[in-house]
């Protein structure tokens, strides 16, 4: 008992306070994301014919493919990986918070496992940039 | 068994690191590492970007309006004044990735040595990561807010 006690690192107090305050602010963050998608939704819906008709100007031959239809899964695809990335860290400050009130083993692994996934998806996602960009040099 | 067992309830506080929580925090330290790592780079390659082209746009900005005195300050002044903002920027993220490259490697030597004074370092790291964050997205939105209401007092005034 003695030695795994020794062998287990401890979520002890000033753990504990971290990861509270770690929560707080992530819930805050993702919360922020959740309304500034909100909001660039509806601003895409309002001003969806100027956007189409600015890059109808930009890129020639845009107003003859579908337009419209392009733009709408090119704001879909980042709009669910935006909030896919909210998700986890929400998902994980919840459960990391509730976990350490409740002293719920399982809830704050479930809370960690978020964190990963959410760790992980923006690692994935600088992968894909990077490619992209060397991709664009070459 | 049932003194161990007290013993266990005061003294872990309920939550450990075990198993499944080790691999989760291993995982998440690996990518958060890579993801600044990443970060450095990608800051110093902007910081060597801007002040490379920058210079060789104030140099423009100086032949182009060289038999205007006014002009060729005033161009080269908004470049550096320009420059030294997107370098702030670009500071302000640097910190950032520090503190997320912090708690990666601190996350990872905890986990190797046992270290409850590394763990509880690493989660401070997190916590001043997310602060930070914070901070800075309400330093943005009262930035923003401030910006919608001049627009709209424009408006109103017009």
């Amino acid at each position: 008992m003695d030695d795994q006690s020794i062998l287990e690192l401890q979520v002890d107090q000033t753990a504990s306070k971290n990861l509270s305050e770690v929560s707080r602010w992530a819930k805050f963050l993702s919360i922020t994301g959740f309304v500034f998608m909100g909001c660039m939704l509806i601003v895409f819906i309002a001003m969806r014919s100027q956007i189409t008709s600015t890059l109808s100007q930009v890129i020639p031959g845009f107003a003859e493919v579908n337009s419209l239809g392009v733009l709408v899964a090119f704001f879909i695809i980042i709009a669910g990986i935006v909030f896919l990335l909210m998700y986890f860290l929400f998902r994980g400050s919840i459960l990391i918070k509730k976990g350490i009130e409740t002293k719920s083993q399982d809830m704050f692994n479930n809370g960690l496992a978020s964190l990963k996934a959410y760790f992980m998806m923006y690692g994935i996602l600088a992968i894909i940039a990077l490619i992209s960009n060397f991709v664009s040099i070459f | 068994m049932e003194e161990q067992s007290q013993i266990q309830d005061t003294g872990l506080f309920g939550l450990s690191i075990d198993t499944t929580g080790r691999a989760h925090l291993t995982e998440a330290a690996r990518w958060a590492r890579f993801l600044a790592i990443v970060g450095f780079i990608f800051i110093a390659l902007v910081a060597v970007s801007l002040i490379a082209g920058g210079s060789f746009f104030a140099s423009m900005f100086g032949r182009v309006n060289q038999y205007n005195e006014v002009g060729s300050g005033l161009a080269t002044g908004m470049t550096i004044a320009l420059i030294v903002y997107y370098l702030c920027i670009a500071l302000l993220v640097f910190f950032a990735y520090l503190f997320l490259y912090r708690f990666a490697v601190n996350m990872k030597l905890a986990l190797q040595g046992n270290s409850q004074e590394l763990l509880n370092r690493s989660f401070q790291n997190l916590k001043i990561l997310y602060r930070y964050w914070g901070i800075l997205t309400i330093i943005g939105l009262v930035f923003f807010a401030l910006f919608v209401v001049i627009i709209l007092l424009g408006r109103a005034s017009m």
